[in-house]
């Protein structure tokens, strides 16, 4: 099948998935941020209106969503349905994934105002379904915002549109985010919870009835600042006195700090209920005087934390100095966190050594982290100024820039985020996080082409297009695509070059089962004698596994590339044979009955044997003729000798006959 | 063996003793001379008869400076095949000088002797081109066939 789709790709009017064709009757309503869609059908059931949205080159698609392909069971949500390569309305290969087509236009702001029991029957009840059933799937939607919200017609209830095809949180604006997502880069923020999406809601059900965004122009950073020191409701509904007091009773808790403090999407299903939940939050404890951290001012111990997160220079030397300790000590009154604070940094600094007391090397990073952490247990991993959250490494690392990565490399280089769960007492997680880290780092740490930076970067991804340029632009985002691709690639590829690369090792060590470490712990720069029957064997495994057809062009490509390996044969006649047996196994495009007619050992070792024998027959011949020239005027001497000794010989005979003669006279 | 003699030659050169002759072979001679001398005196019809039969061997002792006089050794073995049935008559007939004159006044038997000296020496000459020449021959088939199969190696089995 993933054959089949590959060769597809080539011809116009193809289909995507096996199932779903371009349909140019209809057209799909524009999609939030610009994102590329077209109509198609399927052909097992023309009338369901359908799209494929496109996914973009670089950015990995959210894999869980994709594995979650039923339709029926999710309301309100585009779900997706299928995902395959595909050609653009532009004739531009590509990866598609299919979903329900939007019902109508997106909502817009910009239509006004809306009145509170629209917003509660076609915003709040149909969202809340949804995020309750994306809840039990153990999904986040992460995109909830007017413009990616969905309806036939005003007064019908909304659906919530594409989440998937991007990681969690892109494009979506920092307002809408809880400030702990939102101090965060888009791509760092990871999946979130559900409790984030009610957040979110709440945010669009604020803006759908005030006709705009809260805050707009003002800067993201900022936003975050004024929700940690203020609360969120307190900073998005200031100014605002038209907001109904029902409405704000909702909002109140949907917009709460803590996570553990938003009604579940199942209470908003009640809104009453919702409306009527209190929850009591001690306020912040506030110092009587601020503390300057760079730019910064914090007043609170949250605002401490992200003042430290945002100024890490300065944060490294006042935690050093005991600016910090001191603050929270005589000014918040807080000798509890200053002493977990400085125990903390006793421990770093014992486990760093003398080296690190002085702040240099890694240290620096760590003591922020760790204090960071200890300050506020609601903040994410903050490291040398980036804060992310453990499940937002892997799109971070696929969509930043090289600086960027190595930073995100050095989190995982240092354990950081063992560091963090240990500190961080309100992961419920933490076993399978502590699990998580050690995988990290120790596909970081694999030799070889199939561990290091390629690795990782695959691994967190699970839907991370393979990089290689030998694919030729070609999206493969599963392991089954990845040999159709290589063969769709192979007619216009340099067949002196090696049809692998760091990055396609990288990819199937990141998305194989196990049952290839073998083949693939031993590849490393693709050139050597040993590596050349593993890749061979390598690509066998998978064409066996994948039932991937014939692979007439990759055969042909590892072939003239030399991964067949017959020059390992010595022997000039049996490779003449190979050489006609291989042909005709490259034309039948099968790997498996390749690999075995080169990987003959016993005739490897006959042939072996053989040379070794030739070439001491050789050796010896070649003594024998420099001999034979060398002794050439001895022989001539011992033939003339023996010629005289014949005659001599002859004489006596002739003497002794003559005296025979006499005797018996 | 090569660098011997060489050797030999330079102490030879040396002492001026000539080519083929030994160091302490001086005493030997003249014994050898005195024993000649003493035969001439005392049997005078068998060395008349010896050295005109063998008169071969006598040229070939003196003109064969090879080492051990191969050449002589089959010209004496040759002619004292043909010499040994007269000079037994001479010696059964009491040694006269009468028999002995009567012996060599035949032209068959002087001829006879001194045919079969020349067919020992002609024998010398021709063998051993005759035998160089067949050594060269089996040498050069043995090369040929190493050759050949050093050719049927390095195409099987070469680069």
């Amino acid at each position: 099948m993933a054959a089949q789709a590959q060769q597809d790709i080539a011809k116009p009017g193809s289909t995507i998935a096996g199932f779903y064709q371009r349909d140019t009757q209809r057209v799909v309503p524009a999609l939030s941020e610009g994102w590329p869609a077209f109509a198609v059908t399927d052909r097992r059931d023309p009338r369901k209106p359908l799209m494929a949205v496109r996914v973009r080159p670089g950015i990995p698609p959210r894999a869980r969503a994709l594995d979650n392909v039923d339709e029926e069971t999710v309301p309100n949500v585009l779900m997706p349905l299928a995902d395959g390569p595909g050609l653009d309305l532009n004739g531009q290969q590509g990866w598609f994934i299919i979903s329900p087509a939007p019902p109508g236009q997106s909502i817009s702001l910009a239509a006004g105002p809306w009145r509170e029991q629209e917003l509660i029957t076609c915003v709040l009840l149909p969202a809340a379904a949804a995020l309750e059933a994306l809840r039990e799937r153990g999904l986040t939607h992460r995109s909830i915002r007017p413009d990616n919200m969905f309806r036939a017609a005003a007064g019908q209830p909304v659906t919530l549109g594409p989440f998937w095809q991007a990681p969690p949180g892109t494009g979506q604006p920092a307002v809408a985010d809880p400030p702990f997502l939102g101090w965060c880069r888009p791509a760092c923020q990871g999946d979130g919870t559900i409790a984030d999406d009610v957040f979110a809601l709440g945010v669009t059900l604020l803006a759908l009835s005030m006709g705009k965004w809260p805050l707009a122009g003002v800067d993201a950073q900022e936003i975050v600042r004024r929700s940690l020191s203020h609360g969120s409701y307190a900073t998005l509904t200031a100014g605002y006195a038209a907001l109904p007091s029902y409405l704000g009773d909702l909002l109140r808790g949907m917009l709460a700090e803590d996570p553990d403090h938003r009604p579940s999407p199942a209470l908003l299903l009640d809104p009453l209920r919702a409306a009527a939940r209190r929850t009591t939050t001690r306020p912040p404890r506030r110092a009587q005087r601020a503390l300057e951290v760079g730019s910064g001012t914090a007043w609170t111990a949250r605002e401490l934390a992200f003042a430290l997160a945002t100024q890490p220079d300065a944060a490294g030397t006042m935690l050093r100095n005991g600016a910090v300790d001191r603050w929270l000590r005589r000014s918040l009154n807080d000798p509890a966190l200053a002493g977990k604070l400085e125990e903390s940094y006793g421990r770093l600094a014992a486990s760093a050594g003398a080296a690190a007391a002085t702040g240099g090397g890694m240290m620096a990073p760590m003591l922020l982290m760790r204090a960071v952490a200890l300050i506020d247990p609601l903040a994410p991993i903050v490291w040398r100024g980036e804060a992310l959250w453990p499940d937002g490494l892997g799109p971070a690392m696929a969509m930043a820039d090289p600086p960027m990565v190595a930073m995100l490399r050095e989190i995982v280089e240092e354990d950081a985020l063992t560091a963090w769960i240990g500190i961080n007492t309100r992961r419920t997680d933490a076993a399978s996080l502590v699990q998580l880290a050690r995988d990290w780092s120790g596909w970081l740490t694999t030799r070889g082409a199939s561990g290091g930076i390629n690795r990782l970067i695959y691994g967190l991804n699970p839907l991370l297009s393979c990089a290689s340029p030998l694919l030729a632009g070609r999206p493969v985002l599963r392991l089954a695509e990845l040999l159709p691709a290589l063969e769709a690639a192979s007619v216009k590829a340099d067949k002196r070059q090696p049809p692998v690369d760091g990055h396609i090792v990288a990819f199937i060590a990141a998305r194989a089962e196990q049952g290839m470490k073998a083949e693939l712990s031993g590849l490393n720069s693709f050139t050597s004698e040993s590596e050349r029957p593993l890749v061979l064997r390598l690509f066998s495994r998978l064409q066996a596994r994948q039932d991937c057809g014939p692979l007439p062009g990759l055969a042909a490509w590892l072939h003239e590339s030399g991964f067949t390996g017959i020059d390992r044969w010595k022997s000039r006649s049996a490779r003449t044979v190979l050489g006609k047996r291989i042909a005709g196994l490259v034309a039948a495009g099968q790997l498996g009955p390749l690999l075995a007619a080169v990987e003959d050992t016993a005739a490897l070792a006959a042939d072996a044997a053989g040379a070794a024998g030739a070439a001491a027959r050789s050796e010896g011949l070649k003594q024998r003729l420099e001999e034979s020239e060398k002794r050439a005027p001895e022989r001539l001497t011992d033939a003339r000798r023996l010629a005289h000794d014949i005659a001599a010989g002859a004489g006596l005979l002739a003497l002794m006959g003559a005296a025979v003669k006499l005797a018996f006279h | 063996m090569a660098s011997k003699a060489p050797a030999q030659q330079q102490v030879r050169a040396k002492v001026g003793a000539k080519p083929g002759g030994k160091s302490g072979m001086g005493s030997m001679i003249w014994l050898q001379g005195m024993v000649c001398g003493a035969v001439l005196t005392f049997a005078t019809p068998a060395a008349l008869v010896g050295g005109t039969l063998l008169a071969p061997a006598l040229l070939a002792l003196v003109a064969d400076r090879e080492p051990g006089r191969p050449v002589f050794r089959a010209v004496a073995l040759f002619g004292g095949a043909v010499a040994l049935e007269p000079l037994w008559h001479l010696c059964l007939s009491g040694d006269s000088m009468t028999t002995a004159l009567e012996i060599l006044s035949d032209p068959t038997m002087l001829a006879f002797a001194w045919i079969a000296a020349a067919f020992g020496w002609a024998l010398c000459e021709v063998l051993p081109v005759l035998m160089e020449n067949a050594g060269k021959f089996a040498e050069a088939a043995r090369v040929a066939g190493w050759k050949a199969e050093l050719k049927r190696i390095e195409e099987e089995w070469g680069e």
